[in-house]
This record gives C-alpha cells, structure tokens and sequence, in this order.
C-alpha cells in the first residue's frame, strides 16, 4: 500500500512500511542518525533523527516512526535543530576529543554531526569518564570511552552475522558493550562490528595507527580467498595495502565480508616476499638474477626438453587462485609452445569428481543457480561442508534465509556454526548421507509429494522407485543414526517449499562413491521439480577462488578452453587456427598423474605455477620424489614455499592486488578485478610472465600489452565469453552464458547475464532418473577403521593464508577433532598427542575432543605445517584418490 | 671633448671618487658568517618540532600536515605501541622539495611543528636536504632556530 | 554443553524445567532461573550464567546483559546476608548517611565490598519504598526501618546470632 505525506513541505508517495527517515531520503533530505542502519532493525537510540510531525506533540524519531497517510513533517526547523545540538552535546561529554589519532576520524558519523550541526561549544565540562580494557582480541580492538551506545555492532552480531557474541552489559552510563563476560571475543571476526561502528570504539588492530582514512586510495579488486567472489576495495598508501573496505550494497557480498577478507590482506606486503627471480646456479644454489637471465633460462631449458624428449614431457601445474586472463596464458603457453596437455590445477581433483555428473545428468558445467538466490529460499538441504567456513558470504546468506523462517537441514559428518540456528542438524558418518537422500526420496514417492507434473516425461521413475524401496525407513534410520522422524520432515519440508535448493561440499563428493550421492541429489531435485527457477537448483561449492575459471579456461588434459574436448578435431583446428600454433591431440596427464611421471622420470620439465604439492598434494614422499627427480623445475610463487626452495627456477609472481583481470565466481559471475598497488619487489603479474615466456619460445602471438587485450582473446575463443571486455565488467559481473548483444547495450542498465541455468527445463534427453543402488559410499575398511575429513578453517582457506600474521593469530596449529565416544578404546586424555595413520603416511597432532562429531569420523583442518596433510592424502586415479576424506587408524603414542 | 677628457682622465677621476666615498662609508654588505640577519619573527625557515615542558613529544602523529603539504615533503609512518598508544615511527621532511609555505605548522593540531628560524639550508651532498625527525627535535630544544 | 545434573541436584533440575515450561518463548524464563540459580548458589558464576544461556538456547552473552543490568544479580560473590542501605532523598535527610558510616565501620568494609567473616555484604540502593521510616536499610528479605547509628550493632547481631 502506498501513502502520501508532505516531509518540508515537499509532497511524496511511498510504501506504507517506510519508516520517516526512508521516505526522506527519498526525497534527498538528509535526516542524521546513528544507530539506524537499513538492514537491522531500527532501535531509536540515539535520538538524532528527531523530527516534528504535525499533531504529535514530542519530537519524534524517523527511524522508528512508520509513514501515514497524510503526515506533515518538519525535519530541520529550530526546534529540531536545538534538539539535535544538544543530542550531540550530551554525547560528547564523554567522547574523547582524540580525532587527531583516532583511526575513524575522517570516516567517523560523530565528527561529520557534530560539525555540521553541533555548536563549538559544550556547558560540560567535568571529567569525561575513562573505561577500562581498551583491547578484547588479537584482531579487534575496543575503546569504550569512544562508544555512543548506538548498538549497531550488537545487532549486526545478531542478526546479520548470527553470532551474537557482543551484548550490552551494565546500566545506564555504566552500559558496555562487550562479550560475554567482558572476556576477550570468541567470535567469526567477520569484521561487521567494525564495518558498523559509526564512530572509533571497535577498529581493526590489524592496522591500529597504521594510516589516516584520508590518505589511503581505494581499488576494487575481487577477493582472493575463496570462490564467492566478494567485492572489496583495497586500500592502499605508498604502494602498501592498509585495510580492505567494502561497500554497501555493492558486489556479491553487499557490503559484507569475512574474517579471511577482511583481514587476510597483509599477505600482499609481507616482508617475506620474493622480490626478484632466482636460478640455481652450479653450486646447487638459488641465486638472484636478473628477469632477462630467469626468463632465457626457461625458455632455453624448455625448448631443449621439448625438442629431446617430445612435449609430453612438459608439464604444467597452476594455481586455481590465479585470473582468468592468467590461466587462459598458462595453457597458452602450455599447449601453443610446449606442445603438451599436461595441464592441470590442484581443484581439478574436484571438478574432475563432480563436472562429469552434472554434465552427464543436466548438462551443466557449473553450479545452476546464484548464491543469492539463497537469501530467499524456503527449504535448503546443505550436505557435505560448512558453508559458513568455506564461504562464509555464502553462508551468510543462508543465516538470512533462516532469518527469514528458511527450513535448512544440514546433513554433516560434524555440528557446524550453522547448526544452532538450523531448522535440523543431522549428524551422519561420511558416505552414509546416501542413505538419508533415498531415505527422503523413498518418502516423497511414498506420500506423493513429487510433482507430477514435472516428472511426467521422465523416465525410469519406476526404477527409482524400487531403489529407494530397497531398505524400510526405519533400518535407513537405524544405520544412520538418525530418526525417522527427521528423514520424513526434511522430505516434506523440501518438497512441499516454493524455493528449495541443495548444496553439497567435498566430503560429500570427493570420495570414492560420492559420484553416487550426487546423482541421488539430481534425482532428487528432478523428483521434486526443483530445477531451473530462482531459488531452485544445485550448488556444488568449493573453496577455491577461481575454480570455475580454470574450467572455462581449459585448465585440464582434457578441455581447451570453453570446455570443450581436447580430442575433437575441429575444436582443435579451431584454437590452431586463432593462436596460429598446433595444439596437440593426446589427452595429457593430470596434476597426480604429472607428479608420479616425475618421480618416475618420464616427465622431464615441470611448472608449477602458484601451487605447493609438497603441503597440499596426496603422498608426501612421491612429491618429494618427484620434485626431486625431475630434470627441470620452475616455480612461480609469491613466498620461497617448501616447493619452491626446491626449484631450479623461482619466478616471483604477483598477488590480485597487483594485476588487473578477471574472476569467475562460484555462480558463474566474471568480474573484474583491479590493480591497487604497483607490483612488490621486482615481482611481476602471472600473465605478464606467461606472455614474456611464450615470445621467448618463439611465439608471437603471446604478445600482449595488458591483461584487457588477453581477454579480448578469451572473447573472441571462449563461446560463452564472447564479447566480454574490461568495460562491459566496469560496473557489475556478468553471469555466462549470457548475450552478445545485451551485454554490449545494457552493461550500464544493470544487465546481469543468466541468473540460473536450465530455464526451459533439463534437456529432454537428459529426463531420466539415474536410480542408484548401493546405500553407503564410503565402506568400512578394517585396517583403517575411521573416516578422517580435512576441513577448511574459517580463517584459513589454503597454504596462502599462511602468510597472513593477523590470521595466524587466531589459528595457527592444527589439531585433531574426534568426538570422545571414538576416543574410548584409545584412552588419551584431551590434548595429548596421538599418531594418525593412513595408507600413505602419518602425522603426530594434539587430539582435541568434540561431542558435534559424528561416531568414527575425524576432523583435521589442512593447512598447518604441524600436522601436513599431503602426508595422510592417498594417491590415486580420480576418485581413488584421497584427498579430502581419507581413512585412517589413530594409535597411541 | 674626447682630447680633454683623454688628457685629464675625468672619468677616471669621477669613478675613483665613487669608491673612495663608498670606501668610507658604512657597508652594506654583511660579514657573513661573522655577522647574521636578524629575523622577523615569523621568518619561514627550516621546520622544527616541539616537546612538551615535561619533554615529551608534542607530535601525535596525526598525520595532518603530510595530508596538507601542497608539494608532498612531508613522510610519516606510524604504527601502534606497546602500550597500544600511536607511535611516530618516522618523520621526515625534504627541505628540497618545501616551498615554506607554513601549511604544515597551520594545520597542526597539537602546535609541535613549526618552521623556524633556520635558514642556512645549502648543502653539497642532496640527501642531506632530508630532516629527520631527531633532527627537528633538537632544532626544536635550541633556542637559535626558535623565536617562540 | 553441560546437563543441568551434572551441577544442580534431581529436584533443582526438576524445578528449572518447571520454570522454564510456564513461559512459552524459553527466553522470557532468563530472570526467573537467573533468579532461581543465584538463590542457589548465591551470585551467578561464569558457568551458571553459560548454564542458563544453554538450558533455554540463547546467546551466552544474553544472560550476562541480564545479569549486569539488575541490580538484584550479583555476578561477583557477595557474603550471606546482603545489607542495602537505601540513599533516597528521604533516608538522606534523616540521617542515612551516618547508618552507612557506622555499617561501614560495624563491618569494617567499604560499600559494594564484603566483610572478613563472609557474612555481610554492603551494598547502596535506590528508594526501597520505605520512605515513612526512613532510614530504612533492607537486609535479605527483611526491612528494618527508622534505624539509627545506635541500633546498627543490634540489627546485625541478630543476623551473627542466626548462622
């Protein structure tokens, strides 16, 4: 329902729901407040959006006041005026007058009020109060005698984060913001309370007193640490980033970010850069030379390798954090000059598991649907991962959908943060949440709750029928540990929901059946008609940042770019054609299957370009081996890793904040990513050394200028990127497949692409339920009796958050989760150090016991140098391998 | 008329003259570096930086007069204590890039810094036009280049 | 999470669930358990008020914004008998000043702080509703009204005499 109401005698229509203060911003009246904040609730109080409404005798305040029909406002007469000064008066008899060291002066809502409508003077002039602890963690730092009891920090723990670890304690001018106890904050650092704070009481130590707000300048890159794709602004002062800012309402992440992007930045001018390129020299020692020397060493010892023992014997490993541009170069490189598919990324262990399902079963290559989507979803099944940790934007959105009365069930080897706030938590061991999924579908038939409608043309329905009738819901129940109860719910709930959707992690996935489980989702969500509109659809999700770039790009033995099949001809004589060079036919090696030609000394040249397969690679001796062993390694980092002190040539390269380029996000979203600060060091940006390396071996179609013309190639060969530029990405990301034209035309009218896949329904050869048999993926083995999972931290993504000093402090060991009913028959004490054993290896950690563990399974995160996990990851062929579930045994020290 | 003057060498004449007058007169030139200007009180010279009666520094480091600085003399890098109190870590100001405009010592909020009275800035070595901040300090303690 | 048996007896535990059934949103049960946990155990501990949070499923922080605010929630220890000395303009004019001066001394304590003996805690109040006798000071439950310097020693004597 719309109203009319006249605000400074100017008439406006709007929404009933509009509070005052809305509806004059509309108009371009400025009304002050600090505690209003549009997406928390409104609280009135800091009683400085007062203003005079005709037949209210009180001032009012426009925050907490809904409009009306027919309301005359006054916002700015003298008596608003007066109340507003003395608003401020009262407020600055306890705030420090310290805007000349305080790091929100410049950026601080009191400083600009009191300026523009406070008096230069003040009637008060005792003591102002001075509060105790000024520091309550490592990363947030807390001065209370700046508060103004404004409470945003409060509610943007509650209700945005759901973390609730802020509260207001104490009475009256006692009142304290704190957690609980006034002890220090046990919290996600998700950085809100920071973002929120209108004025200098809750900063960021990470740069505590480092720069002015003013003197910094801001760049909108992309961030680097997970595949959400965030939007965030580094901000930058004498070529050293300070702090990451964001915007509200702006990006994927809409003026939210977490602990990892907020803080995670001092990577990027970490001391222990590599600043210039080394080659080891014939003492066996990495000496520091010049580019030219690095570069026509490589060139050099490539070519050589190449003309000797064929291409095949070139291999190239690249990080999945690197830009589109860079990956479309690396393979470039790899295929036009080295003449070899050995192409691969670290990820690719993943979306070699999962890509074939989908592609088989739907005909996708990518999640369908977009991350935002969630914020509205009614029903949501999450199996396989933390959401909140591996992407936690993207778990935020699912809080919001919760928020909003959202039915999520989470289906998990462990309790997550979500699982206080979830509908249902389901504690299941790994490979038995097959079991669940048949379980709901065996009820969804058995009720009738499918749409029929949806499943009319689809095949094999009878034979899913029988599949899932295969065992009674109760002996489902039995074995999973789980009731009956729960497994009815949870299938009536998602598929009696308008919008439901699933995302499943790599526990569920990345284990040998776990290709059954997916295809038991699909079903699923084919049983149900839940495809192919927003809200709907599947989200595979995986840390990694730009995941689902190194897919579109071709970074696989297998795919050129644009996905398509190496062994195709035509597409083929296609890339022959734009790059003017051969492409050669084979299917090469993949990452796992290059480091064991290497140790076996079939691969002679191997470069790894932003990874560690000594930290994160399955079989940690084979690595070793391999690294050893093979004729030629270079290495292109941004620190001297494990990995790369062993390489014959070090390549610095440069971090997101020093190039320019493009990402694709989890939800297929390519955005642009901005140089903030020139390059560290002598250090230079991927593609630039891609491009530099590809000349050198004689190609001079690897001559680029800038990342923007590499990417105008990616337009011109990559179907689903055609026709994307720099420009067009100015102003938001753009969701492939989208059109040509449009993209061109309504770039600046908010065009964003494809929002979701499948929109005229599964491809109609694609109609059939897949049925699968079996009930558990992950058997048992005797030898190794537990399911050990590597998790991701919150506050570390991978081994490049290693280097992050602010996010050390907050993790930086790892230890061995295990729920003390597993514990039983091994009889150590909590934090006690006990061996963990695999087929591969094993490593010595600090057991650390946790009822929110399911029976038999343990959790270790992988990123710590004091327990590797490359130690414990099994190798193998694709599934085989193991890499994220892996079993093991835990024996005594 | 060029004979009589060629014969009685009156130009010769008048511009000895000249010298011998001025050679009795007061000079005014100045003997430096024996003798010195004496300054207005609100010559522009050299900055300095002020302490607090009880020696501590009066510089925050608030970061103001880098910001102001309309030809970027100015370099400050700050960073917190232990004590978790701001800490000036560096201060420097190229004395070859200042105009003496006097921005800086406007825009301070805590009166620290000042441009005083030194003006002997010539130097052989360039780098030396670089003051640092112990060096401003104790220009600062000597009464020599303050005239406040 | 820890089980209210672990800490409370069968018929505590009992009594809590009761308390917590006659609200129908669980968090309004915060005071009356809160109220209920400190008669217990005579102030409320880290671990009652972690105990409370998670026996009707709120934020932890939420029972230590609760506890704080009142005056009546103790989070510290205070002694067996809690003695309130009301400041009030009433009390005031009739000599409460000199009743907290002699408390003070009586107990050898200062205000807010607890005697040696663990007895007597002594705490300054708003009006306490006993204007008409004023000075009042309110020890427990029990008001003793229009008390003066004199009658201190007699009033908590007969606290002394009880334990």
């Amino acid at each position: 329902m719309m109203v009319r109401l006249t605000i400074d005698d100017k008439q406006i229509m709007v929404d009933a729901h509009m509070n005052i203060l809305e509806a004059s911003k509309k108009l371009g009246i400025e009304i002050p407040t600090f505690c209003y904040q549009a997406r928390l609730s409104e609280l009135g109080a800091c009683r400085m959006c007062v203003v005079e409404v005709e037949g209210m005798g009180k001032l009012q305040t426009a925050c907490t006041l809904a409009v009306a029909e027919g309301m005359v406002v006054q916002t700015g007469n003298a008596r608003i005026k007066k109340a507003r000064r003395m608003m401020l008066e009262f407020l600055l008899i306890n705030h420090p007058l310290e805007c000349t060291v305080c790091d929100a002066s410049g950026e601080c809502t009191l400083q600009d009020f009191a300026f523009k409508y406070g008096s230069a003077e003040t009637r008060f002039t005792g003591e102002k109060r001075v509060l105790r602890d000024q520091i309550i963690s490592p990363l947030i730092n807390r001065n209370l005698n700046r508060c103004i009891q404004c409470k945003r920090c409060v509610r943007v723990c509650d209700e945005i984060q759901g973390v609730t670890a802020l509260g207001m304690s104490y009475r009256g001018a006692d009142t304290i913001v704190g957690p609980f106890m006034d002890k220090s904050l046990d919290c996600e650092y998700c950085s809100h309370c920071i973002w929120s704070c209108p004025v200098g009481a809750i900063t960021s130590r990470a740069m505590k007193y480092r720069a002015r707000t003013w003197e910094m300048d801001k760049a909108e890159a992309i961030c680097p640490f997970c595949s959400c794709g965030c939007t965030l602004h580094y901000n930058h002062k004498d070529n050293v980033v300070h702090r990451v800012t964001h915007t509200e309402g702006r990006g994927i992440n809409q003026g939210s970010l977490c602990s990892k992007g907020y803080f995670g930045y001092d990577v990027i001018n970490h001391p222990e850069r590599i600043t210039s390129p080394m080659v080891r020299n014939a003492e066996g020692v990495l000496r520091t030379v010049t580019w030219e020397a690095a570069l026509t060493t490589v060139a050099g010892k490539m070519g050589q390798i190449k003309d000797d023992n064929g291409g095949s014997s070139i291999g190239g490993i690249v990080s999945d954090r690197l830009t589109n541009e860079d990956l479309y170069l690396f393979q470039k490189l790899m295929r036009s000059v080295y003449s070899t598919n050995n192409v691969d990324t670290p990820s690719g262990m993943w979306s070699r598991a999962v890509l074939p399902v989908l592609e088989d079963r739907l005909g996708v290559f990518a999640a369908t649907n977009s991350t935002d989507e969630l914020n509205y979803v009614d029903a949501l099944l999450i199996v396989g991962c933390d959401v909140t940790v591996s992407h936690p934007i993207t778990g935020l959105r699912v809080k919001h959908a919760i928020h909003r009365g959202g039915l999520v069930t989470e289906i998990n080897p462990r309790r997550t943060a979500l699982s206080r706030l979830a509908k249902r938590s389901l504690t299941v061991a790994v490979g038995k949440e097959l079991a669940l999924v048949k379980g709901m579908i065996a009820v969804i038939i058995e009720e009738g709750l499918y749409d029929s409608e949806a499943v009319k043309d689809y095949k094999k329905l009878s034979d899913l029928e029988f599949s899932v009738k295969e065992k009674d819901l109760n002996v489902i129940a039995r074995n999973t540990d789980v009731s009956v109860d729960d497994i009815v719910q949870t299938a009536r709930e998602f598929a009696g929901a308008g919008k439901a959707a699933i995302i499943f992690g790599e526990t569920a996935a990345l284990h040998s059946g776990g290709d059954l489980l997916i295809n038991a989702l699909i079903d699923l969500l084919m049983l149900t008609g839940k495809l192919g509109q927003e809200g709907f659809g599947l989200y595979p999700v995986i840390a990694s940042t730009n995941f689902q770039g190194t897919v579109d790009m071709g970074i696989a033995p297998d795919r050129l770019p644009g996905h398509v099949e190496v062994s195709s001809a035509t597409e083929r004589k296609k890339f022959e054609k734009a790059w003017n060079a051969k492409v050669p036919k084979d299917t090469g090696m993949n990452a796992l299957e290059m480091i064991q030609a290497a140790a076996d000394g079939n691969l002679k040249a191997l470069y790894l370009a932003g990874v560690n397969p000594l930290a994160t690679f399955p079989g940690g001796k084979v690595v070793a081996e391999a690294l050893k062993t093979v004729e030629f390694l270079v290495v292109q980092e941004l620190f001297l890793t494990e990995t790369a002190s062993m390489a014959d040539v070090v390549l610095p390269a440069g971090t997101l904040a020093e190039k320019n380029g493009t990402l694709t996000s989890m939800d297929r979203r390519i955005q642009r990513t901005q140089k903030a600060i020139d390059s560290v060091g002598l250090s230079r940006p991927d593609w630039r050394i891609f491009s530099d390396l590809g000349v050198m071996g004689g190609e001079n179609g690897m001559k680029y200028v800038n990342a923007a013309e590499v990417l105008d190639e990616i337009a011109q060969t990559v179907p689903f990127y055609s026709g994307i530029s720099q420009h067009i990405l100015a102003d938001n990301g753009l969701q492939w497949p989208f059109s040509r034209e449009d993209a061109r035309e309504k770039f600046h009218e908010g065009y964003l692409g494809t929002r979701h896949l499948l929109m005229d329904g599964v491809p109609l050869d694609k109609r059939i339920f897949s049925a699968v048999s079996g009930w558990d993926t992950h058997g048992a083995d005797s030898q190794y009796p537990m399911t050990l999972v590597f998790e991701d931290l919150l506050f570390h993504s991978g081994s490049f958050t290693r280097y992050s000093e602010s996010l050390n402090k907050l993790a930086s060991e790892a230890t061995l989760l295990m729920n003390p009913q597993t514990g039983i028959g091994l009889d150590v004490p909590d934090g006690s150090t006990v061996r963990t054993v695999s087929a591969q290896g094993e490593v010595s950690v600090a057991v650390s016991y946790s009822e929110d563990l399911a029976l038999g399974v343990l959790f270790m995160p992988r990123h710590f140098a004091n327990a590797p996990a490359s130690a414990l990851m099994v190798p193998g062929r694709n599934r085989d391998a193991e890499t994220a579930v892996v079993r093991v045994k835990v024996v005594k020290v | 008329m060029g004979l009589m003057t060629n014969i009685f060498q009156t130009d010769l004449i008048k511009g000895l003259s000249l010298t011998i007058r001025y050679f009795f007169s007061k000079p005014i030139t100045m003997r430096y570096p024996e003798e010195r200007w004496e300054l207005p009180p609100n010559h522009r010279g050299a900055q300095i930086l002020k302490k607090h009666p009880d020696g501590k520094e009066r510089c925050v480091g608030c970061g103001l007069c880098p910001e102001i600085c309309p030809s970027d003399a100015i370099t400050l890098i700050t960073s917190e204590n232990e004590a978790g109190d701001k800490r000036v870590d560096f201060y420097e100001i190229d004395l070859g890039l200042c105009i003496y405009c006097g921005y800086c010592q406007e825009v301070c909020p805590v009166n620290a810094v000042f441009l005083g009275q030194d003006y002997e800035l010539t130097v052989t070595d360039p780098g030396r036009l670089k003051v640092g901040r112990n060096e401003m300090l104790q220009k600062g303690d000597d009464p020599q280049y303050d005239n406040r | 999470m820890m089980k209210s048996t672990e800490i409370f007896s069968a018929r505590e535990s009992k009594e809590m669930e009761d308390i917590l059934s006659r609200y129908e949103a669980s968090a309004s049960a915060i005071l009356p358990l809160l109220h209920y946990v400190q008669s217990i155990q005579g102030h409320l501990s880290e671990e009652a008020l972690t105990f409370v949070a998670e026996f009707i499923g709120v934020p932890h922080v939420r029972t230590f914004e609760v506890a704080t605010y009142y005056t009546m929630l103790f989070t510290e220890p205070v002694g067996r008998h809690l003695v309130q000395v009301c400041r009030n303009l009433s009390c005031h004019v009739n000599g409460a000043e000199n009743v907290l001066e002699a408390l003070k001394k009586e107990l050898g304590v200062d205000v807010g702080k607890t005697s040696d003996d663990g007895l007597f805690t002594l705490v300054e109040v708003e009006c306490i509703g006993a204007c008409d006798h004023a000075p009042a000071v309110m020890i427990d439950e029990d008001l003793h009204r229009k008390v003066s310097e004199d009658s201190v020693n007699r009033i908590l004597g007969s606290y002394r005499e009880k334990v």
